[in-house]
């Protein structure tokens, strides 16, 4: 994958969305309870913000059975992982140019 | 400033989310052991004669499987092993080195009937692999730890 383009995502941004990106960046897959709990919101809201991500191709959502139950997995897709690295970007640029201002 | 405020709490909050995931990824010392063992025994069992020494390689790949399917259920998530950053480079340098030894030790016992090479093989792969898996660990966790992305 090519380094991408410092860019400002205004879906990634919010501050729930950012960390389930940031969480599904850091692995293959997560189970929705594992996603729910780390970012500390209900299942209602958890799905909601999903919805969104996988509206706009973040996201894939996969159902399983896990322990005989029926569970959902989550991933970030190729075009999610490089909207959030190009979010993260333009978020490290944003603090890097107010310190270089903050230094002057 | 106050973009510039946010942005650093945005990326904090994700830095913050995948150190979540890091200290959840704890795996037990006999997990670790587990893996170890487990390589260890596909290619000690090169030692056993044909057929009897593929035959004991399915057991090995079965439990392997198990184990994914244990680490998904214990961690509500699943890493792959060779992920881009340090991890993939232990993962590689341990993929390497057990096929130097199953490969080394299997042309041993045909070459020249040593056939208890792959034997030892194995009780050299065990503590490598031990180490190895602990060190894929350590790296996983300083990657997560170093980058919000």
């Amino acid at each position: 994958m090519s380094t991408p383009v410092p860019q400002f995502d205004p879906v990634i941004h919010a501050p729930a969305r950012l960390q389930i990106a940031s969480i599904l960046s850091a692995v293959n897959e997560a189970e929705f309870s594992f996603v729910r709990d780390a970012v500390k919101v209900s299942d209602s809201v958890l799905s909601k913000h999903l919805s969104q991500l996988e509206d706009v191709g973040y996201i894939r959502l996969r159902k399983a059975a896990l322990g005989g139950r029926q569970r959902t997995w989550l991933s970030l897709t190729r075009e999610g992982r490089r909207a959030f690295v190009a979010h993260v970007k333009a978020l490290e640029q944003l603090v890097q140019a107010a310190d270089r201002i903050a230094a002057e | 400033m106050t973009d510039a405020l946010s942005a650093s709490q945005a990326l904090e909050e994700a830095r913050a989310a995948r150190v979540q995931v890091a200290a959840r990824l704890d795996c037990p010392a006999h997990m670790h052991a587990l893996v170890a063992l487990l390589m260890a025994v596909m290619v000690a069992s090169q030692s056993l004669p044909e057929p009897l020494n593929l035959f004991a390689i399915a057991p090995s790949l079965c439990a392997l499987v198990l184990l994914v399917a244990y680490q998904r259920r214990r961690f509500g998530f699943f890493v792959n092993g060779y992920r881009r950053g340090r991890t993939r480079w232990v993962a590689i340098s341990l993929l390497l080195f057990v096929e130097a030894v199953l490969f080394g030790s299997i042309w041993l016992k045909e070459s020249w009937r040593l056939a208890l090479v792959p034997l030892a093989g194995g009780v050299v792969v065990f503590p490598v692999t031990l180490f190895a898996s602990y060190r894929w660990q350590a790296a996983y966790k300083a990657d997560l730890a170093q980058a919000a992305g």
